[in-house]
């Protein structure tokens, strides 16, 4: 989306017009979000808090400055909002579900037994543990720094960086690079 | 032939899109219809305002507090006073005498080891043996050191190992104990110095690898004389468990972008 015609839905939107919205969802939801549900790493939670970016864009869009990038300033409210959930839910999350039905998380060490390179993303992604899966979404997906992820989960930077490797290198194993 | 994980993952992510618009356009729908109706237009025109029910809006009442001293105060209150003024000179003697008694005595103060964990972090007595080479920045490594960091680097003659040997200060972290001793590997330090994320970082060149640690750790056995190696050293602290448990040394051999690694303690 342009950025003229991203300004034209900004300003349908605060003529109460709810088509300007649509065309954005339509649009950027497949942008918005990954990034989202790579940080709250729950589906029913990652439709919510994309819900709740689209109502808030609605609702901002009066006093909203047109940036340059729109796109960033999109996808900067929306992982603000995903964080801001994480930090608020941080006890009561569960990470899960991107992992299909039916597909049984491979124990790490029998990794190694599995069939290399003919498991599925998700399959891949199903042998990691969710604390792995967590810092592998959040960067991948969302495109954070492990700064940023250390700070959005209040857990060490170290900490972070070597699941992170430990995620990476089980998937390496699995053929993913 | 390798898979672009990133590619995929997003991919498939997106792939299983949620149809939210529905949800979105109710969300708006039910938070136009909340907001707040302004009052003042009413008083203006003198005409009741509507709501989009087709309800008389109805402004809140305020009501005044009125503020009630209970009867038993009242009567209270004089004897109060008086026995205050009896007791005041006791309680100002009473609570020198404390401050010139308790607060020098050489009772133990309660340990608070979350309020201590910075403090212990960034301890001088942690230590790292290593051997630098000749042409290592080592001027820059001794600032990096007296900054913020944990560790010191302290140089032994001729070649040596490359260890972990974290101390804390037992006085002012006693239920932190050494965690990490170990060596695993010859190698030579050529350079010091912080990575993007704010890391220390050590590269060092590989001389041989321990026997021991060979046999206990199958990665170190990829791990080759001569190859290049980068040492990640951390130390963290659980302030929900009160402990320190996770000190990690791992190695990310350059050549080949295999990641090998030592774990002394993982706290997960």
């Amino acid at each position: 989306m342009t950025q003229e015609k991203f300004a034209d839905c900004i300003n349908r939107i605060r003529n109460k017009d709810k088509s300007g919205l649509k065309d954005i969802y339509d649009e950027y939801l497949g942008y918005i979000y990954p990034i989202i549900y790579g940080i709250v790493n729950q589906k029913e939670n990652a439709e919510d808090v994309t819900q709740d970016f689209f109502v808030k864009l609605y609702s901002m869009a009066s006093t909203m400055e047109l940036k340059d990038s729109h796109k960033t300033f999109l996808a900067t409210i929306a992982r603000n909002m995903a964080i801001d959930f994480v930090r608020k839910n941080s006890r009561s999350i569960a990470v899960d579900d991107f992992v299909e039905e039916g597909i049984e998380p491979v124990a790490n060490d029998k990794v190694e037994e599995t069939v290399i390179g003919d498991m599925t993303v998700t399959e891949a992604l199903a042998t990691l543990s969710e604390k792995e899966r967590t810092v592998v979404s959040m960067k991948i997906l969302s495109d954070m720094t492990f700064n940023e992820i250390s700070e959005a989960l209040g857990i060490p930077l170290g900490t972070i960086t070597w699941r992170y490797q430990e995620a990476i290198k089980k998937l390496r194993r699995l053929g993913y690079e | 032939m390798s898979k672009d994980l990133s590619k995929e993952y997003n991919e498939a992510v997106r792939s299983s899109l949620p149809n939210l618009w529905s949800r979105i356009e109710a969300a708006i729908d039910a938070e136009e219809q909340s907001e707040p109706i302004p009052f003042k237009a009413e008083e203006k025109s003198g005409e009741p305002v509507k709501n989009n029910a087709g309800l008389k809006a109805v402004p809140p009442v305020q009501k005044k507090k009125k503020k009630i001293i209970p009867t038993w105060l009242l009567i209270s209150l004089p004897s109060v006073a008086v026995v205050l003024i009896v007791l005041s000179p006791l309680i100002l003697f009473g609570g020198l005498v404390l401050i010139n008694g308790v607060s020098k005595s050489s009772a133990p103060m309660a340990y608070d080891a979350c309020d201590a964990a910075p403090a212990a972090s960034v301890s001088k007595e942690n230590a790292i043996t290593g051997t630098v080479n000749e042409d290592a920045e080592y001027a820059n490594a001794i600032e990096l050191f007296e900054g913020d960091y944990l560790y010191d680097i302290e140089l032994d003659d001729g070649k040596a190992s490359l260890s972990a040997n974290v101390k804390q200060n037992a006085s002012e972290t006693p239920d932190m104990q050494p965690v990490l001793k170990r060596t695993f590997a010859e190698v030579e330090i050529q350079n010091i110095y912080e990575d993007e994320y704010g890391m220390l970082t050590v590269t060092a060149r590989v001389l041989s690898v321990k026997e021991d640690e060979k046999a206990e750790e199958d990665e170190i056995l990829e791990l080759n004389g001569e190859d290049v190696i980068e040492a990640y050293l951390y130390q963290e602290f659980d302030c929900e468990e009160g402990k320190t448990y996770d000190v990690i040394v791992y190695l990310v051999s350059e050549t080949d972008k295999d990641t090998y690694y030592i774990s002394s303690q993982d706290g997960d």
